[in-house]
């Protein structure tokens, strides 16, 4: 309705209806109950052996007791404990670094061109990939590490106190762009109207940033803050191919401590102790998370953000060169280890061990002939199949369990408690799962098969689908759904909407996934074990000669980091709208 | 059924170098002491350690201990002894510290050794040139071959004698540490688990790795044509006619005592505590060690 009067127009803007619609009690049939089934079944490859592991971690010889807790005394565990909560320190820091960078970022468009594929190829490859990519950087030899070599032979990089550097860097590396693009899709979903009244009442700065754009990021820092606190509690791979032998004791972490302990005895209440101890940090970190959350997440998006350029405020010329010369110099930066991994790969195996990237000796394939001869493409062709089948599996699971969530017609007391359920399970740490399926794989002689490792996957990823899929069920547009109730749209509209509404998230679960499964180590290494030989493994085993091996390493690592680099590039806007869809103001 | 051997009983050294010093190869340890102290007058670095590997170290360190008293070693492998209380341990690590300790003796110096995995040592020697020597088992051959193409030589690991200031009565002979791969069929294993482990026991089974990579000497010693390199071949005959203390692998027959979480640490500890440090730290260090491995028997139980 608009009005229009000496050059002056007026426009009604009606609020949009928000909140989910309230349907009346009506008959309720159980049946729609049967849909959770294939998840249930699934999660209790999770929810048994953690019941397993809570179990032993009170059985005594005695019976049941606390006697196991007294590792928690050990110094060595108390070492772990610290550093797991120092890495949480460092994960909420790289959160609001990520945020400033964003908000910094926001009205300099032509920077994210630059920048967005730089920052997303870290997130895109493993831990493995990204710790070997640091840790040929940083090597100690001055003829081999690009940062021994700038500040000549002082500093031991990789030795005692200066591996955290590593290790640091190697971790804000993966995450520091998978949060800087979460918070701009954040950012780029402000109403238009919104920016428009806040232009008019002339807010600015650090009144605006706390008027408007932090209530607005609130849901997405959660999400942000909660999936890089889990990165962080799971960190394992990064320490044991990026920190020496004799340093990693000073490196350890509560998961790597687990992996030592369970390692070094029969014993198996200590280490149930340390697993369950994780469990409840994480358990505490993400329920926090979700009680912020859990509003925010039942709000409905106003539909698909339409994916025209919005008008945006005309900068000046002079601040865009600026914005452009510093997106270009920041994007070679983000991609400099990348470049390192990509050159030594073309260097021979010998000539790689003796020398940097920068050296031009020893230029060819040698490395990838190493590689290939390690067992590369049957690792390449097996984990294509465990990461298929594993992404295939959650995403036929998920849907329906999702549907329930949303629209099952769920007593809300039952619902809450699923998803509390599911939250609990998408942030669960291995150690509490991993010996008694490990033990459980061995007696029924199914380790080491890639179907039991898809099925490991695939109850891992469950639980973060099924949120991310109810999140976006339950914020589909209440109007689209009340009208479809009521008959007053046609069928085939409201499949179009809801196509358009879910493609998105259904794309976003399955190709996360697939480069989750694609990208893992710890699974196949501490539960399914050898035989199954995914990609990390082969890496991983030529990794036992670090430097002797970054010919062979750094080719294997570029092999397998270009399927999870070209999905995550291609889908990269789709995946980032299935992970916001259910975050929308 | 064994398949492979390893041969950990040698010191791997520059051979162009030894010649152009005029430096004798040292057959006892005290002459091997005396080696070290030249080239450090001469501005070489004497070891590069691999601290990294942790069982590297751990193989060096059971040289020390078969050289001083191979009952010692025969008792602690069939855990009738403690590690902590056996004397020749003690023994072992004080040797062990006096070689290490003295400044200018480590590529790279303790720091970096610490952080160097047995590849990258191999490197330091005979790509860097930053050593003369690494003591490593036969499987790096290929990638000595690599990187020293021919300038390399192989001295077997000196026998334990002690020298005028200290005194160790050792245990006479060189010390041979060896280690290996067995094939292990479980009782219900299939026919192809049986055929395969039959291929495998034969004289010809070995030869592709022999001939394909180098580095690897066969369990089964009844072919006298094995295509070995001149060293290997020196090697293969120290398993069967010499009068050397064959032991295997002190640590792989410890237990989890033996391993990443065990001796490995406690070497690789003492390696921190001595490594340069001089020769009056290593009394301190090797009381050190001791506990700490009194400590890790305890756990066991």
């Amino acid at each position: 309705m608009a009005l229009s009067a000496a050059g002056l127009e007026l426009e009604v803007v009606g609020r949009e209806i928000t909140g989910r619609p309230v349907p009346g009690r009506t008959h309720r049939s159980y049946g729609s109950y049967l849909l959770g089934l294939p998840a249930l079944v699934l999660t209790s490859l999770l929810l048994v052996p953690m019941l397993v592991t809570t179990i032993e971690a009170f059985w005594t010889p005695d019976g049941f007791g606390v006697a196991n807790f007294a590792v928690l005394g050990e110094p060595a565990v108390l070492l772990a404990i610290g550093h797991t909560i120092a890495w949480i320190g460092v994960a909420i820091a790289l959160v609001a670094l990520a945020l400033g960078i964003a908000l910094a970022g926001h009205r300099v468009t032509s920077l994210w061109s630059f920048l967005q594929p730089a920052l997303i190829v870290p997130f895109a490859v493993s831990a493995l990939v990204s710790g070997a990519a640091f840790r040929i950087i940083f090597d100690p030899a001055p003829e081999r590490g690009t940062i021994s070599a700038i500040f000549g032979d002082g500093a031991v990089w990789l030795g005692p106190g200066l591996f955290w550097v590593v290790l640091v860097s190697a971790f804000s590396w993966t995450w520091l762009g998978f949060a800087v693009a979460l918070f701009r899709a954040g950012l780029d979903s402000i109403p238009d109207d919104l920016i428009r009244t806040v232009n008019a009442e002339g807010l600015r700065g650090w009144r605006r940033l706390r008027a408007v754009e932090l209530p607005i990021l609130r849901p997405i820092s959660g999400i942000v803050t909660l999936i890089l606190v889990v990165a962080t509690v799971r960190l394992f791979d990064l320490v044991l191919i990026a920190v020496p032998d004799p340093m990693q004791d000073d490196a350890d972490v509560l998961t790597l401590r687990w992996w030592r302990v369970t390692n070094a005895t029969d014993d198996h209440g200590r280490p149930a102790v340390l697993a369950l101890v994780l469990f409840v940090i994480v358990a505490v970190v993400a329920l926090t998370g979700m009680r912020g959350l859990r509003r925010s997440w039942a709000m409905p998006s106003s539909a698909v953000p339409p994916a025209t350029q919005r008008p945006r405020a005309r900068v000046r010329p002079i601040r865009r060169r600026l914005g452009l010369s510093m997106a270009v110099s920041l994007s070679v930066i983000w991609l400099f280890p990348a470049a390192v991994l990509i050159i030594t790969a073309f260097h021979d195996p010998n000539a790689a061990g003796l020398r940097g990237w920068w050296s031009s000796d020893g230029l060819g394939l040698g490395s990838f002939v190493a590689a290939s001869n390690a067992g590369l493409w049957q690792a390449l062709f097996s984990t294509v199949l465990v990461a298929g089948l594993a992404a295939v599996l959650v995403l036929v699971i998920s849907v329906p369990t999702a549907y329930v969530l949303a629209w099952g017609g769920l007593p809300q007391w039952l619902g809450k408690a699923a998803i509390t359920v599911f939250v609990l399970l998408a942030v669960t740490p291995l150690p509490m799962y991993a010996e008694p399926l490990r033990a459980a794989f061995t007696s029924l002689g199914i380790s080491g098969s890639r179907m039991s490792l898809a099925l490991v996957h695939a109850a891992a990823g469950l639980p973060f689908g099924v949120l991310l899929l109810r999140a976006a069920f339950a914020s589909a547009s209440p109007s689209l759904v009340s009208e479809a109730l009521l008959g007053q749209l046609r069928q085939s509209e409201v499949i179009n909407q809801v196509r358009q509404t879910y493609r998105p998230v259904l794309v976003a679960v399955a190709i996360l996934e697939f480069v989750l499964v694609w990208n893992d180590f710890v699974v196949g290494f501490l539960i399914v074990g050898p035989g199954s030989t995914p990609l990390s493994l082969v890496m991983w085993g030529e990794a036992r000669q670090f430097a002797t091996s970054a010919g062979t390493v750094a080719a294997a690592a570029v092999v397998s980091s270009i399927v999870p680099v070209v999905l995550l590039w291609r889908f990269w806007p789709t995946v980032v709208r299935g992970l916001t869809v259910g975050t929308k103001p | 059924m064994p398949f492979k051997i390893t041969s950990k009983s040698s010191v791997w050294y520059r051979k162009a170098l030894f010649h152009e010093k005029d430096l004798p190869v040292p057959q006892r340890w005290s002459e091997w002491v005396e080696l070290n102290e030249k080239l450090r007058q001469r501005g070489v670095r004497p070891l590069a350690l691999p601290g990294a590997d942790g069982w590297m170290l751990t193989d060096f360190f059971e040289n020390v201990l078969l050289g001083c008293s191979p009952e010692a070693y025969t008792n602690l492998a069939g855990h009738r002894a403690r590690l902590s209380t056996e004397p020749a341990v003690e023994q072992a690590l004080t040797l062990l510290g006096r070689l290490w300790a003295p400044p200018g003796t480590l590529a790279g110096g303790v720091r970096r050794s610490l952080v160097q995995q047995y590849s990258d040592a191999v490197v330091e020697v005979f790509g860097h040139h930053r050593a003369a020597m690494v003591v490593a088992p036969d499987f790096v051959e290929p990638l000595v071959r690599d990187y020293a193409h021919s300038d390399f030589g192989i001295f077997t690991f000196p026998t334990v004698d002690g020298d005028q200031v200290h005194p160790v009565r050792g245990g006479g002979t060189a010390p041979l540490v060896v280690g290996g791969d067995v094939a292990v069929l479980t009782a219900p294993a299939s026919e192809a688990a049986r055929n395969l482990v039959e291929l495998l026991a034969g004289s010809q089974a070995p030869l592709p790795w022999i001939r394909g990579y180098g580095g690897f000497l066969a369990a089964n010693q009844h072919d006298p044509g094995a295509p070995y390199s001149p060293e290997l071949r020196e090697l293969a005959g120290q398993l069967t006619g010499n009068p050397r203390s064959i032991r295997f692998d002190l640590s792989d027959q410890l237990g989890p005592l033996g391993g990443s979480e065990g001796l490995w640490q406690v070497v690789q500890k003492f390696l921190k505590d001595v490594g340069e440090r001089g020769e009056d730290q290593v009394p301190p260090a090797v009381d050190r060690a001791l506990v700490r491995l009194s400590e890790l028997e305890e756990l066991e139980g």
